[in-house]
């Protein structure tokens, strides 16, 4: 029974990694790259949500879809401000330029929001926790949870079923055959960036009732969002998730069973199973 | 997407995954801030080395705090033999940029010492490197055994240490006594649980509190450490819960000391105890992120707060009201355990060491502190200040208070009480 609770606990926190990777998926397997500001753009979400919290009352989950759309415009600016001069300049000059975003705004919330540790203050959201069969779920947790399922389905559905999907997919196929069909290539990564940080914003509304935020809170994160990632497969949305799901369950397991301070040296070891047994990650990318 | 441009996706991903967490754990911006009166030849200047950002930085800014109010409160009193003190303030957030300041510091000809560190894990590297250099480094907060134990000639730690008679058996007998008839059964009956952060501070701890079940026969079922970055700690309550702990020992910071009690809250892990070893939960952010969750939590701490000037030396000045009014006026708010401890802390220094010894040469200092005497009662902080030969001031206390209507009230040791220990908060 308990082994069960610690199972669902993981796969919880299993979607909110799956939230963060899903962003950083997207990016990667339609633009080729790496976003390494994902974790920063979901710590100023997180402070987004926070500040709309303190400063107008505004509850996190109404909150959501207003960091939402704030943040895709935020990726729009991002993208036609700086990083569409590097699309063609190759891997270097993306990280150098993502890196440097995400040193940039560690430092603007340092310097403009402090380093304390700030925690929202709200009511307990539906009686804090839920009793299901003798198994505590808490309510923010799994309202993060149902977020990120949501917003993963409405992605593949949006990739699936749409014809701009059907841009972003082809884009990512082979991007000059793209233009060559007439699709607006440039428009397309506009679009793509802009649903990736979009992500983040979700992420960081989801997460604001669960964790603290401080700057540096995107660093552990992204870290883990990394190895869901590579563990999905490049650009795979689905794999994202099944990625986070897996790596939540063996980090609480492996907590659980063995120690909370090995756990991170078990799901790193366990990563490196994967990379060794199966390189190109779970699944095949849907976007790649 | 292809294979080969896959593989090279990844390992760039790894590599700069790699960069990422090198950056993000050095916000080494040290730099000099808070003195105020300029750097003339007058004035006195003390390298202050504390973490400032990251996530060791509220408890250093609170230390921060208390340190200010100190220099201001000997200052206006004319400062030391006429000479204002003035702070050369670092910022130190993690053990290697603890290192590279503590170098910066010391090769500082117009710094006479170092004063810090709130934290062990800073405070461990940074003190090697000051004695290296041969650089008085005086300890306001780390506990860790190890800090004075490793026989280095220029540290002085006024605080109590982890290692220390006082800090075991103080919390043995908080246990075995006040906490044991609170609840009305025999400390031998009761199942212990133990939660800590894996670094220097949760382990040292951890230890301590081990030793003191062993000494004491009590039965602990759980034992149970995680990093302090964990996100969910729900496995480990889980561990708690299925080994019906009726009293939980937790040692941390603040972010999982938060965690941990909400999540024991939603996960209905509801143990009739919980005492929270200092740090995290002595943390102004612990109630503001706990919330109610936060009441009946005991936490054991390096100094009592709310405590009356009656318990206290008649001739400490100046006294422990009159330090609090002038931290509300300075600061905003009532001082918290770690800006008490730095500033009692850095009076003894400005009070009891500097007036009595050469700034500007290292063993006059050391004669100097080698020779102070204050009696118990004699600080804001309770405690009197000796210190013995590795440095460590052996009249250090360490006291217990618990969360009633979220505010932190003494409830042990019996002299400073000033609540009863409530049960079923």
């Amino acid at each position: 029974m308990t082994l069960v609770q610690v199972v669902v606990s993981g796969l919880l926190i299993g979607g909110v990694y799956a939230l963060l990777a899903s962003g950083i998926t997207l990016v990667l397997g339609v633009m080729k790259v790496v976003n390494f500001a994902q974790g920063e753009l979901l710590m100023v979400s997180m402070y987004a949500t926070l500040l709309l919290n303190d400063g107008f009352g505004v509850h996190p989950y109404v909150a959501l879809p207003l960091v939402t759309v704030g943040m895709f415009l935020v990726g729009l600016v991002l993208h036609g401000g700086l990083l569409r001069w590097t699309i063609s300049g190759g891997h270097s000059q993306q990280i150098v330029l993502t890196l440097g975003v995400a040193i940039s705004l560690q430092s603007l919330a340092l310097l403009f929001l402090g380093g304390d540790y700030r925690t929202l203050q709200m009511e307990p959201f539906l009686g804090g926790s839920l009793q299901v069969g003798g198994i505590s779920i808490g309510t923010t947790r799994l309202a993060a949870f149902v977020i990120a399922v949501v917003a993963t389905g409405a992605l593949l559905l949006l990739l699936d079923r749409t014809l701009l999907g059907k841009a972003i997919r082809a884009t990512a196929m082979d991007s000059n055959a793209a233009q060559l069909m007439g699709i607006p290539v440039q428009r397309v990564y506009l679009v793509t960036m802009g649903i990736g940080v979009a992500l983040a914003g979700t992420a960081g509304a989801a997460l604001m009732p669960i964790f603290s935020v401080y700057p540096t809170v995107g660093v552990h994160l992204l870290l883990m969002g990394f190895v869901v990632v590579v563990l999905g497969g490049l650009g795979s949305v689905a794999g994202a998730f099944l990625g986070g799901l897996i790596i939540g369950v063996v980090e609480a397991v492996s907590s659980y069973l063995i120690s909370a301070s090995w756990s991170q040296a078990i799901v790193f070891a366990f990563f490196m199973i994967i990379l060794l047994v199966r390189p190109q990650g779970l699944l095949r990318g849907d976007v790649a | 997407m292809t294979n080969r441009r896959a593989h090279s996706l990844m390992s760039l991903t790894l590599a700069g995954a790699l960069v990422l967490t090198a950056c993000g754990g050095g916000n080494d911006d040290s730099g000099s801030g808070g003195g105020g009166g300029g750097t003339s030849g007058e004035d006195l200047t003390i390298g202050v080395l504390l973490p400032l950002t990251g996530p060791l930085s509220p408890l250093g800014k609170e230390m921060l705090n208390g340190y200010e109010v100190a220099r201001k409160t000997i200052n206006d009193a004319g400062g030391i033999d006429g000479r204002q003190v003035v702070y050369e303030v670092s910022d130190a957030p993690t053990p290697e940029a603890a290192t590279s300041v503590a170098g910066t510091l010391s090769a500082d000809p117009d710094v006479s010492l170092i004063m810090g560190s709130y934290s062990s894990s800073i405070a461990i590297p940074a003190s090697a490197v000051a004695s290296r250099n041969r650089k008085l480094y005086w300890e306001t907060g780390g506990v860790s055994a190890e800090l004075t134990g490793r026989g280095l000639d220029y540290i002085y730690r006024t605080v109590v240490s982890s290692g220390m008679p006082v800090y075991q058996n103080g919390a043995a007998d908080f246990i075995t006594d006040v906490a044991a008839t609170a609840l009305g059964a025999d400390a031998g009956d009761l199942r212990f649980g133990l939660t800590y952060t894996d670094d220097a501070y949760g382990t040292a701890g951890a230890d301590a509190f081990t030793a003191l079940a062993k000494a004491n026969n009590l039965d602990v079922v759980a034992s149970e450490s995680y990093a302090a970055s964990a996100s969910d700690l729900s496995s480990v309550i889980e561990q708690l819960k299925s080994a019906e702990v009726d009293v939980l020992y937790a040692v941390g910071g603040i972010t999982d000391a938060i965690l941990l009690v909400r999540q024991s809250d939603e996960l209905g892990f509801n143990p009739d105890l919980i005492v929270g070893n200092g740090a995290g939960f002595s943390d102004k952010g612990f109630v503001k992120g706990a919330g109610d969750a936060a009441n009946g939590v005991v936490v054991a701490d390096a100094v009592p707060l709310h405590i009356s000037d009656d318990v206290l030396n008649e001739d400490l000045s100046p006294k422990y009201s009159e330090f609090t009014k002038s931290f509300e006026n300075e600061i905003g708010y009532e001082p918290l355990t770690h800006a008490t401890l730095g500033y009692a802390g850095a009076m003894v220094l400005f009070q009891e060491v500097l007036p009595n010894a050469d700034p500007a040469d290292v063993e006059s200092l050391v004669k100097a502190a080698k020779a102070v005497d204050v009696q118990p009662g004699g600080t804001v902080a309770g405690f009197g200040v000796k210190f013995d030969e590795t440095g460590q001031n052996e009249r250090a206390g360490w006291y217990f208070m618990q969360y009633q209507d979220q505010k932190l009230v003494a409830v042990a040791p019996d002299e400073f009480a000033a609540s009863e220990l409530l049960i079923g908060e």
